[in-house]
């Protein structure tokens, strides 16, 4: 069936005054492909006939054209640098000679300096977290032990990437022109997010991203192929050991930045687990006497700023004692 | 309820309904066309011109309907412009040039409006650009008109004297200070004003963007 379309009715359409029945037939009328030529026609008189502003046209051009020819210049220039290596190089006298040695030495310490002068790092001892306010509004709360890098060139450049040793949550501000965030962990891991909130664990121990809200994109490699995970909130990322990444849906979300608050919520925590997060979050040793005990699990939640409070609160749990040796801290069946 | 002016002109004026008129219409295009083709064929930058100043101020004016703002939809068409004559996209169009060029900027205005209102879905749209669909959707058309009207329908309910502020802002693209002086408010209410109206039309236009994955990459390439 063929439906007929006045140009008046589109007109009207496209003043925002035609009424739903209209509407759907200029709608019906415009989907058929075979309509699209005249649709565009009536669209481009219906525009010359009611136009909303003058425009500038004669400066525009003016701009256009011009836009054009530096465009053209900077397409040559390369033609231009090749045709003058062919002419031979002026012999170097003494002058040139310190200007190129000063100039090497210059490029030389920047080499070998480069790690601080491209990148601002922000490192958190044991026991100490820390909240780091970036320039785009962003907001990332540093977990103990870890290392934040943050380039100093070009951050708010096509896409804002940091690099990320340890724990963080990280509250990505959203920019106009959605320009990605990314956190990368190694050279096979990396988050990217527009705006959301969600955290980051990269440690030996392994490596996991927890999100809070918004949506981010797990970009990692496994046997070198490239691969990707869309999270959505409650989800929790881990990286296991093989290189593959696993998804677990539904996970409470109040648990993933807990530590912010000096909290730790332990839910059938394995005893090995929390003495392994002890040891990187304080720094403290703890060694078990019996392997069985690795095997038992806590379920609660904790507040405390230090290993001797959070041990001492387990071994009254799980009923056990507390030798110290040193450094390390032993825990005993009672 | 039927308009009296809608049925006289579907007996009259239609170019459908009336052959001969459809015909010259047709015709005209035509010639110009073929006149367009020949001098990109043998001066390019000649035919660049001639078409800039057959389409630059209809197509700001379609453009400004989507982006209400007058610097904006100048700074749009201008791009489309450099890109179809830098990439020269003139050497293999098929459609009409009326056609190829309000396609472009329709979907410029788009994908402008998505990235300054829309939301987060801009990460699958990534995703989506590399799989790289060169189809246009069937329906594109529609969303853009729909979108334009929408953003119309939500400036015009604007409060008058937000409306005012807003307008004086984005489509006279002035300064905060220059507005408040003008109409004798505190710079301070002029930001509340404009806050104001981008969080009205953010909200309205919450809903087009759902639909929108793929719609994006109506490419040059695509010619």
């Amino acid at each position: 069936m063929k439906t007929l379309i006045s140009k008046y009715t589109l007109f009207e359409y496209l003043a925002g005054r035609a009424n739903p029945l209209e509407r759907q037939l200029v709608e019906d009328w415009i989907i058929r492909k075979e309509n699209s030529e005249l649709f565009h026609q009536w669209l481009m008189e219906y525009e010359s006939r009611h136009p909303q502003f003058a425009p500038n046209q004669e400066k525009a051009l003016e701009n256009l054209l011009q836009k054009l020819d530096e465009d053209k210049v900077t397409e040559r220039s390369p033609e231009k640098l090749s045709s003058s290596a062919g002419i031979p190089p002026k012999p170097l006298n003494n002058r040139s000679w310190l200007i190129a040695a000063s100039l090497l030495l210059l490029v030389g310490c920047g080499w070998l300096f480069r790690e601080p002068i491209q990148y601002k790092t922000y490192q958190t001892g044991y026991g100490k977290t820390t909240d780091i306010y970036l320039e785009d509004g962003s907001k990332v709360a540093l977990n103990a032990n870890s290392k934040l890098k943050i380039p100093r060139f070009g951050f708010d450049q096509k896409v804002r990437q940091v690099m990320l040793e340890g724990e963080a949550e990280f509250s990505v501000s959203h920019t106009v022109d959605s320009k990605l965030f990314v956190v990368k962990t190694s050279d096979k891991f990396k988050v990217e997010v527009l705006g959301t909130t969600f955290s980051v664990y990269a440690r030996p121990r392994g490596t996991k991203v927890s999100l809070t809200s918004g949506s981010v994109r797990i970009d990692y490699s496994q046997n070198d192929q490239n691969k990707k995970v869309m999270m959505e909130p409650g989800d929790q990322a881990i990286l296991d050991p093989v290189g593959k990444v696993q998804l677990e849906k539904k996970q409470d979300v109040k648990t993933f930045a807990s530590w912010k608050e000096h909290r730790y919520v332990f839910n059938a925590t394995p005893v090995k687990d929390i003495i392994s997060m002890i040891e990187e979050n304080f720094g403290q040793k703890v060694s078990l006497s019996d392997s069985a005990i690795a095997r038992r699990t806590i379920t609660g939640n904790f507040k405390t700023k230090n290993a001797e409070e959070l041990l001492r609160t387990i071994s009254e749990v799980l009923d056990m004692r507390i030798e110290q040796d040193g450094r390390t801290i032993f825990l005993t069946n009672n | 309820m039927q308009d009296p002016l809608l049925t006289n002109e579907t007996k009259h004026s239609s170019p459908f309904v009336s052959p001969a008129q459809e015909v010259k219409v047709e015709a005209n295009e035509i010639d110009s066309a073929t006149f367009l083709k020949a001098t990109f064929e043998q001066n390019p930058s000649k035919g660049l011109e001639l078409l800039f100043r057959r389409f630059y101020t209809p197509l700001c004016s379609h453009a400004v309907r989507f982006v209400y703002s007058k610097q904006l939809a100048e700074d749009l068409v201008s791009e489309v412009f450099f890109q179809f004559y830098r990439t020269k996209a003139y050497e293999n169009i098929t459609s009409s040039y009326t056609s190829y060029l309000f396609r472009c900027v329709r979907n410029e205005c788009y994908t402008y409006m998505r990235r300054e209102f829309g939301k987060m879905d801009t990460l699958e749209t990534t995703e989506e650009n590399s799989i790289s669909c060169y189809q246009q959707l069937p329906d594109a058309e529609i969303h853009y008109n729909n979108l334009f009207i929408k953003v119309n329908e939500v400036i015009a309910r604007l409060p008058t004297q937000c409306q005012r502020v807003f307008l004086l802002s984005r489509f006279e693209n002035k300064k905060y200070n220059e507005i408040a002086n003008e109409l004798h408010i505190s710079p301070k209410t002029v930001e509340v004003h404009i806050s104001k109206a981008l969080k009205h039309l953010r909200s309205a236009l919450h809903g087009e963007w759902m639909i929108s994955l793929g719609l994006t990459l109506l490419s040059f390439a695509e010619y």
